[in-house]
């Protein structure tokens, strides 16, 4: 059983790849904008009911250990979702990615070539869009934008303390 | 299953972040990435592999170890995947702190004076380098090492088996 259980959980992230890839094309066939990262945490949220059903049935026992087990499985495979998230939200996001792959395709063969393919303005922008798609920010008649939501502002007071716990800073 | 189990995860998971702190605090090593896998991965996957090999010397069991192991490699993997957003002061997080810190809300101009190609590019460009997965050279110009080269074919591959093209940035 326990062999059994850790082979399925480890190949779960596999499982989510799949599910995800699927869900996207079917999304992108609506032609609508969603925001991709709200998808995938969509997605890691429903695939846990699949996850705790197959456990459950691979655990197939009763009484105290059956909730050791469960809160194991689901440790695990939420775990490695959110691995799978952050490397899909480097993808999406990340500035060294971006830079790896404009030179891996040929668009910046030189340092004055970055600033042509990726600079401040479209930084600023494409993050402000990707925020306001979340609901994390909104902006006013003024121009002036406001927090809308705090899950990211709470998140980045925690990054701003573990920052100066770190070291970073000073 | 016990409940042990999970708690020894938790107990080694924490001990080790810990150990991170302190040797961030003092040593402030340069190698960001390969100091973290050598704390979060090397020195537990030696730990892990000498107490087996203790419990098969003397006859007992290594499942729960295993069981062990494996759920702190995941919860390491999560800490990992957070370290470099909180490295680089990701910007997306800095934005809406500056957004949500200020009385008044915040325009783009305003926005734009927090940040610069020197903080946003540049020392992304100089990390890059480090870590040996770009070379520059003096004439200005930037090629990728073999290490580069894969990463960037990994995430282009993986873009295109979602279906989409090359991420934003």
């Amino acid at each position: 059983m326990v062999f059994n259980l850790l082979l399925f959980l480890v190949f779960s992230p596999v499982m989510l790849l799949i599910f995800h890839m699927f869900v996207v094309r079917l999304v992108s066939l609506s032609g609508k904008p969603v925001s991709m990262q709200k998808l995938l945490v969509q997605c890691i949220v429903l695939f846990n009911l699949p996850v705790m059903f197959i456990s459950l049935v691979i655990i197939n026992s009763n009484g105290s250990e059956t909730i050791s087990w469960l809160i194991y499985s689901f440790l695990m495979f939420n775990s490695m979702a959110y691995c799978y998230f952050h490397f899909f939200n480097m993808s999406e996001t990340a500035r060294r990615i971006k830079l790896l792959v404009g030179i891996r395709t040929g668009r910046v063969k030189t340092k004055k070539d970055i600033g042509i393919f990726y600079n401040t303005k479209g930084i600023l922008d494409n993050r402000l869009k990707r925020l306001e798609q979340l609901s994390q920010i909104y902006r006013d008649a003024s121009g002036a934008y406001f927090v809308k939501k705090r899950l990211l502002f709470n998140v980045s007071l925690l990054v701003n303390m573990w920052r100066k716990l770190l070291g970073f800073d000073r | 299953m016990e409940f042990s189990i999970i708690l020894n995860s938790f107990i080694i998971y924490f001990t080790i972040i810990g150990f991170h702190i302190i040797i961030w605090r003092t040593l402030k090593p340069k190698k960001h990435i390969v100091t973290l896998f050598g704390i979060f991965i090397l020195l537990p996957f030696l730990f892990f592999v000498m107490a087996i090999l203790v419990r098969i010397h003397s006859g007992v069991g290594i499942q729960d170890i295993l069981l062990t192991a494996l759920l702190y490699f995941a919860l390491a993997g999560v800490y990992i995947q957070t370290y470099p957003a909180v490295q680089g002061w990701s910007p997306s997080l800095r934005m809406v702190y500056f957004i949500g810190t200020a009385e008044k809300g915040m325009d783009i101009n305003e926005l734009s004076k927090k940040f610069d190609d020197n903080i946003l590019i540049k020392g992304h460009l100089k990390n890059l380098e480090y870590e040996n997965f770009v070379k520059l050279s003096d004439t200005g110009g930037i090629s990728l090492t073999s290490k580069g080269n894969i990463m960037a074919s990994v995430f282009l591959l993986y873009r295109k088996l979602l279906g989409f093209k090359e991420g934003e940035g």
